[in-house]
């Protein structure tokens, strides 16, 4: 196991070196140089406050896998993912998505990279808009994105809707009928409608119960297979972070403290904080598969 | 008063149902539970979301929302909880049962501190307590549970999810009762934390004696602090038995389906398994 010189997080041997071009393990689409994100809050009104969200983070995403940012609220993960799509901006550091630097874009271009991220977020009961029904919700970016023709956009929102495993019946249905599950699989349709190139999960399953957090880690998976896509998933639970991620980035306090394949980090943990979370992980008895 | 004395009643649920009516209909959310609990023993309730699990906790207490009918009995030792006045439920809540919550935020004052909230429970349930004597419990009671002494007059807003937690079993613990039913209160949690308050929730059980019943849709969390475990699906009581048994060798296959949909059972990069 080596360290970097600069005492950056704990590497291990089986992650990527820092070096563009060098990598073995495909194509980087996203790399973060150096990001860090500030936030200024009043904490009185005679004191201004800086919260970092993120220090001096320095990440390299690779095209088709899925990594897992693991970590606490208040770790960073959410800023990131947020900042990858742009949703908010670096305060400082580069975000490339391939040769583009994301954190620069305005105007058109920035328009243009809209289509090429997709999120989804914790809260299934406040991302889908009440007063749409989920064939209107769907064929909403559709139509922005012209992403089909006109004429073919409802039979393009049903085939949204069975990629997501849903009935294409849903298309009629308003989000207060649908379960925790069934939305967050329409916002993930919803999501992918525009075909982007990958995908951020911000907590996507922490709101669900057990069963339909399986529905929504199996679809992930699915797509992930299928479309090849590439997922930055955002999450605070161990177990979801063994079961779809690849590599597992472990943040704490706005910094990734330890990277590696999801197999050796969470076996063999090197950093305390890694320790600590997988120490404090529940478990089921050991249970007779029936 | 004895800080450790509470009474000897057993928790008694009898077929309990209950209806939600919605858009004229009466619509079946807990049927026909039965099950019962000691103070001392730990009992989990388990399902997944729509199971009844919260209901069930909720008609305990008698917080279901207007528009819900229950049947059957509840009976805390003699007494049927379903048939006393508001007065004596009024009692009941906090003096034998207390219960806490998922969302601490929502469920504590905002414009009361910790401490004024536990002395506020205090001076409601022995209404001979002074102020400052309550003032002064509701501090023992609060460092006992985690706060310390210097945070005590800080505003919910003003803690983290952990520190709130404590907060809120301070609040449903100060008067003592017998019974204590969290409802997912770790659910918002990260993990460290969880565990803590498991932890906490575990040695104030084994301390004080109480009844515990945990409802969760978490599985391990059972598994961490419940001898005892009942599972409902769509609110039938389908299993109950030793928490060791049923998470090792479940009878029904309803949770024989909730064990293999768990994260935590399965193999990394294979699909889970659904229940449908």
């Amino acid at each position: 196991m080596k360290l970097l010189p600069d005492a950056g997080p704990t590497m291990r041997d089986d992650a990527n070196p820092d070096s563009r071009g060098e990598d073995d393990q495909g194509e980087v689409l996203i790399r973060l140089e150096n990001v860090c994100r500030t936030y200024r809050t009043s904490a009185s009104f005679f004191r201004r406050e800086a919260v970092q969200a993120l220090r001096s983070v320095n990440l390299d995403v690779h095209k088709g896998e899925i990594l897992a940012l693991l970590g606490q609220s208040g770790s960073g993960k959410s800023t990131l993912g947020r900042i990858v799509v742009r949703l908010t901006r670096a305060t400082s550091g580069k975000v490339w998505f391939r040769d583009i630097d994301v954190n620069r874009l305005r105007g058109r271009a920035l328009r243009e990279f809209r289509n090429r991220a997709g999120i989804v977020f914790q809260d299934p009961y406040s991302s889908l808009n009440p007063l749409m029904t989920v064939g209107t919700a769907l064929a909403e970016p559709l139509r922005v994105w012209n992403v089909v023709a006109k004429a073919e956009v409802e039979s393009e929102v049903e085939r949204l809707l069975t990629s997501v495993a849903l009935p294409t019946s849903y298309i009629s249905r308003y989000p207060h009928t649908l379960s925790g599950g069934e939305r967050q699989r329409v916002a993930m349709a919803r999501a992918l409608a525009v075909r982007p190139e990958f995908l951020v999960a911000d907590e996507a399953v922490s709101a669900l119960d057990v069963a339909s957090s399986a529905e929504v880690l199996n679809l992930l998976l699915d797509l992930h297979e299928r479309l090849k896509l590439t997922v930055l998933f955002a999450t605070h639970d161990i177990a979801a972070a063994r079961v779809v991620s690849d590599r597992v980035a472990v943040m704490q306090h706005g910094e990734i403290v330890e990277l590696g394949t999801t197999s050796s980090v969470l076996s063999d943990p090197q950093h305390e904080y890694t320790e600590l979370l997988l120490r404090s992980e529940l478990h089921l008895p050991d249970h007779d598969p029936a | 008063m004895d800080a450790h004395h509470i009474q000897r009643q057993r928790l008694d649920l009898r077929s309990v149902s209950v209806w939600y009516s919605m858009t004229g209909r009466q619509v079946p959310v807990v049927r026909e539970v039965s099950l019962s609990i000691n103070p001392g023993e730990t009992l989990g309730v388990v399902g997944t979301t729509g199971s009844g699990k919260s209901t069930l906790g909720l008609s305990i207490l008698r917080l279901l929302p207007r528009g819900a009918t229950v049947s059957g009995s509840i009976l805390l030792g003699e007494e049927d909880l379903l048939q006393c006045s508001d007065a004596r439920m009024r009692d009941i809540r906090g003096r034998s049962i207390g219960m806490i919550f998922q969302d601490s935020l929502a469920s504590l004052n905002p414009v009361l501190t910790v401490r004024s909230q536990v002395a506020e429970t205090l001076r409601r349930h022995d209404k001979t307590l002074s102020r400052a004597a309550a003032r002064s419990r509701a501090e023992e009671v609060l460092v006992e549970l985690g706060i310390p002494a210097n945070r005590i007059r800080s505003y919910p807003h003003e803690f983290s999810g952990g520190m709130r937690q404590r907060a809120m079993i301070a609040i449903a613990l100060a008067a003592n009762p017998s019974f204590l039913i969290a409802d997912e209160s770790t659910a918002e949690l990260d993990a460290p934390t969880q565990l803590r308050i498991l932890e906490l929730l575990a040695e104030v059980q084994a301390e004080r004696g109480l009844g515990l019943v945990v409802i969760s849709h978490d599985l391990a969390v059972i598994n961490r602090v419940c001898e005892r475990v009942a599972v409902l699906s769509k609110g039938t009581l389908v299993e109950q038995g030793p928490s060791s048994e049923v998470l090792r060798n479940p009878e029904s296959d309803y949770t024989r389906g909730l064990l293999r949909m768990s994260a935590k059972a399965m193999t990394p990069g294979r699909r889970l398994y659904t229940y449908r």
